[in-house]
């Protein structure tokens, strides 16, 4: 059973609490993304499940077994570390070898071993090189070859694809999704790019100061984000969020409502179908698919408009009226940020 | 082609930046290295006020087979084998010992480190203190040979040598020390996940990281171990009987009008005895270590 | 449900690092220690038995034995004075090299690189012979000039000075020629002080190395005019056993200099090691 459990699990260093009470399932077989900006503990959370650090309080399970006292080496994990921590004396195929020699697993077994797992990652002709010699993307297939060559319970994936540019990030993710979807293994991958968590996680876990915001499918995560800080982070553009009062709400109450769910028209006399307020256009940012109409409402808010470009563009300076509907609209308290 | 002006003045500045180090090197280092040659082809007389005779190689010869020579040699050798790899394991020892996230560490690293303020001078003078045989600590602690320590033909080598190591381990420590923290901790914590018990990590990822460091230390401590004189000089003098007359003491013994009459000759011949051995030696540590020696680009 | 169970373990762990640090913190102090003991003891408690480990009554007076009578203080002036010409002489031709070297281009200058590389190659003792001739002849036998001259220029020193100068960003050295400084301006007001770490390992290194010379001075002095502190060490080492302590605060009075210069130095003489061994 790949399953890793999280209870009460709490890191504090000194006065600082990197991680606080942190409650999480991972159910086995799945990919749950540990995701936030830096700093808000989730690559610590990943420490504490590989036994780099040591809990202040809480019980972490691998399988059906209590780990806090198990040593890293006895957890039966593997871990894939943002820099890929290649042994860089040992070549590719001693690289990939290393967790079979430290286990003692006699040696035509670890030749079999270590060429399955270089096939399926296709590193098959490197397997001499030295890690110096190596692209970075390959140096992160021999990191990945090395984590799945055990067959571990479950895979700690520390922002693996950071180091990569983007065109081969792209690439990688959806290998690394196919790469999971094939060994059935249970994957908990932290990172701070909301894409990668919304693209490859079954569930994403979403963490801001070390304590966990919400867990949930993405589409889940997306469509009813449980406050304000989820519902930033989640989405590019981000969601608007506008004081209450500006769409007839009360002082108390933020409001959100995501780019897509706003249209833009001229201003008519009298309001017009539908809810609404005025702004006035202040960048209009052509994607070529899409567009990006920012506009300026009053003061320092603003909000974005996703609008297809098949639509008439408005002008920077125009005055306009945005619409949405009711049921696109989320509430939130403005002093807890939690939703209503 | 003609050069502009402007580079000729730049070139001309350069060269003199060039001059004040240029003289010294020349009368200093490759006049005297190029002279000691010179002076090996000519045998001193045996009184002064008489000419040098022009012998050839004839002075190589001898020297280089007389007993005395392959009797320093031996000593050298014997030598660099007592300090420089127990110099290189105890600071291994003391810089991994002092590798670790403890509070107050930095006052161990300190006093590891400390020996570095002691010249050969004064850690000869200390420990002749500790070999006296009347009011040193060994001998109470019942470490008492006869004849004593430093007058002992089979153990004043080892004193020596036990001297150089403790002076020599502050220097060693801060090096070893220095290449590991070159180390990238996640390397270790790659190791401790993929099932690599403290003391695999150590002979799998820790030794090999540190090779080139290791290498450095062996080089560098081979060549000090020969050239090796204040402690010699001030413990032993070269005896007892010739068992502690090292190269560089042999050198100095020819030179030094209080041993009897001065040799120019004969140290010339030693000097450049020396001086192949120990670029010999360098070279044979370059081609057999060097290769064992994992340089991480 | 906390980690108790590690607990003892950990604890136990950090108990056994502390003990094996401590023993050999005591076996390397030990000899400074019992040093420092005995400087302070009368010879007749030093030869006592059991031996005394601490000088409750401490006798401070065999310090200005050592300091008068035994000449310390001739010595460490000599030192002193020799030791920083040296310093001096060798950071100024290293700066100036490493400078020509790092900014200015003029025919041969790879080859006379390597000709200051080569003097690396070149060990001291098989300049002895020779420079010991050339002092004679030079009338600088028993003096500062001999004792300190033939030292003040390092291949090392220009190596390092080179390396440093190097690194000094292109568009700082285009940006000032623009503004019209000459070589000498850019040296003293641009690269220097950009290299100041360098310089600094530089000079505390130089300064280690010339303090402690032992062979060279041996050779070129012959009374305790200009006798250096090493040398003037071994001649206090050789009196007799009724001024043992007055030797050992002689070896106390000789290491102090040097461990106040590492203390406020560390870093510089670490940077100066790893310039050479760490490669990157």
């Amino acid at each position: 059973m790949g399953r890793v459990s999280l209870a009460g699990v709490t890191k504090r260093f000194g006065d600082v609490t990197a991680v606080d009470h942190l409650d999480l399932e991972v159910a086995d077989k799945e990919f749950l993304v540990l995701l936030g900006p830096s700093g808000c503990g989730k690559s610590t959370a990943l420490r504490l499940i590989a036994g780099l650090e040591d809990l202040t309080d809480g019980t972490i399970m691998i399988g059906d077994r209590v780990v806090n006292d198990v040593e890293p080496k006895d957890r039966d994990l593997a871990m894939v570390f943002q820099s890929y921590a290649l042994y860089p004396h040992l070549s590719v195929a001693k690289n990939i070898e290393f967790p079979l020699r430290t286990r003692g697993v006699p040696k035509e077994q670890r030749a079999a071993q270590v060429a399955e797992a270089a096939a399926s990652l296709g590193l098959d002709g490197l397997l001499d090189r030295k890690p110096a010699q190596l692209s970075g993307g390959q140096r992160q297939r021999v990191a990945l070859a090395r984590a799945i060559v055990r067959d571990p319970q479950a895979f700690l994936m520390d922002e693996p694809l950071s180091n990569l540019d983007a065109k081969l990030r792209v690439q990688t993710r959806a290998e690394l999704v196919e790469l999971q979807q094939r060994l059935e293994a249970t994957v908990v991958y932290v990172t701070h790019d909301q894409v990668e968590a919304m693209t490859m996680g079954h569930r994403i876990a979403i963490m801001s100061e070390g304590v966990l915001q919400q867990v949930g499918a993405p589409q889940d995560v997306y469509a009813a984000p449980a406050n304000l800080f989820v519902a930033r982070f989640i989405g590019t553009p981000p969601m608007n969020t506008l004081p209450g009062p500006v769409v007839g709400e009360g002082d108390g109450i933020v409001v959100g409502i995501r780019p897509e769910h706003l249209t833009i028209a001229a201003p008519s006399a009298g309001g017009g179908a539908g809810a609404g307020f005025d702004a006035t256009v202040s960048v209009v940012e052509s994607l070529g698919h899409e567009r990006h109409v920012i506009c300026r409402v009053r003061g320092d808010v603003t909000a974005t408009v996703r609008q297809g470009s098949a639509l008439l563009p408005p002008a920077p300076g125009d005055a306009v009226r945005i619409g949405f509907r009711p049921e696109d609209v989320h509430r939130f308290d403005a002093a807890t940020g939690n939703r209503l | 082609m003609t050069i502009s002006r402007r580079r000729r003045r730049e070139a001309a500045f350069g060269y003199l930046l060039l001059v004040p180090a240029l003289v010294i090197f020349g009368i200093f280092v490759f006049y005297p290295f190029l002279k000691n040659f010179q002076l090996g082809f000519y045998r001193t007389p045996p009184f002064p006020n008489l000419p040098n005779r022009y012998v050839g190689l004839d002075q190589f010869r001898d020297v280089l087979t007389s007993d005395s020579f392959v009797n320093s040699l031996k000593t050298t050798v014997a030598f660099a084998f007592l300090t420089v790899p127990a110099g290189i394991g105890l600071g291994l020892l003391l810089a991994v010992t002092a590798h670790r996230k403890l509070s107050g560490i930095g006052v161990y690293r300190t006093i590891f480190s400390s020996t570095v303020a002691t010249s050969v001078a004064v850690a000869a003078v200390i420990f002749s203190m500790l070999f006296n045989p009347i009011v040193g600590l060994l001998p109470w602690l019942g470490i008492n040979p006869r004849p004593p320590i430093i007058e002992n033909p089979d153990l004043a080598l080892g004193a020596v040598a036990l001297v150089t190591v403790w002076q020599t381990l502050g220097l060693t420590f801060i090096l070893l020390s220095a290449g590991l923290q070159a180390i990238p901790d996640e390397l270790l914590e790659a190791a401790q996940v993929d099932g690599a018990g403290p003391v695999t990590r150590f002979w799998r990822v820790t030794i090999p990281m540190l090779s080139p460091t290791l290498f450095f230390a062996f080089v560098i401590g081979t060549i000090h171990a020969f050239q090796s004189f204040g402690q010699i000089d001030i413990l032993t003098g070269g005896g007892p009987y010739g068992k502690t007359n090292v190269l560089t003491y042999s050198i100095f013994s020819a030179l030094n009008p209080a041993k009897g009459a001065a040799d120019p000759g004969r140290a010339a011949v030693l000097a450049i005895a020396l001086f192949v051995i120990t670029l010999g030696l360098t070279v044979v540590q370059m081609r057999v270590l060097e290769r064992r020696v994992h340089y991480a680009r | 449900m906390r980690g108790e169970h590690k607990q003892p373990h950990r604890r136990l762990r950090r108990f056994g690092s502390y003990l094996l640090l401590t023993v050999l913190a005591f076996i390397v102090l030990f000899p400074i220690y019992i040093t420092v003991v005995n400087s302070l003891l009368r010879p007749i408690d030093i030869a006592s038995r059991p031996p005394k480990f601490f000088p409750f009554h401490p006798q401070w007076s065999s310090y200005s034995k050592a300091w008068n009578d035994g000449n310390m203080s001739e010595y460490l002036k000599n030192s002193f004075i020799v030791t920083t010409i040296i310093t001096v002489g060798q950071v100024v031709t290293a700066i100036l090299a490493g400078y020509a070297f790092a900014f200015l281009e003029f025919p041969f200058k790879r080859l006379l690189f390597y000709v200051f590389l080569a003097t690396l190659m070149v060990p001291f003792e098989v300049t002895i012979v020779a420079n010991v001739q050339t002092i004679n002849s030079l009338g600088w036998y028993d003096t500062y000039l001999g004792l300190a001259v033939p030292f003040l220029a390092t291949g090392f020193g220009a190596f390092l000075m080179r390396q440093s100068f190097l690194q000094v960003p292109r568009d700082l050295s285009d940006a000032a020629a623009l503004d019209g400084y000459g070589h000498w301006k850019f040296m003293t007001r641009v690269a220097i002080p950009l290299a100041r770490p360098a310089v600094a390992a530089l000079a505390v290194f130089g300064f280690l190395g010339a303090w402690n010379q032992y062979l060279w001075p041996l050779l070129i002095t012959k009374d305790d005019t200009h006798r250096t502190v090493q040398i003037g060490l071994k001649q206090l080492s050789s009196t007799q056993l009724s001024d043992i302590n007055v030797t050992f605060a002689g070896a106390i009075i000789a290491v102090i200099p040097i461990a106040i210069l590492l203390l406020l130095f560390q870093k510089h003489l670490v940077r100066g090691l790893t310039a050479g061994a760490v490669k990157g």
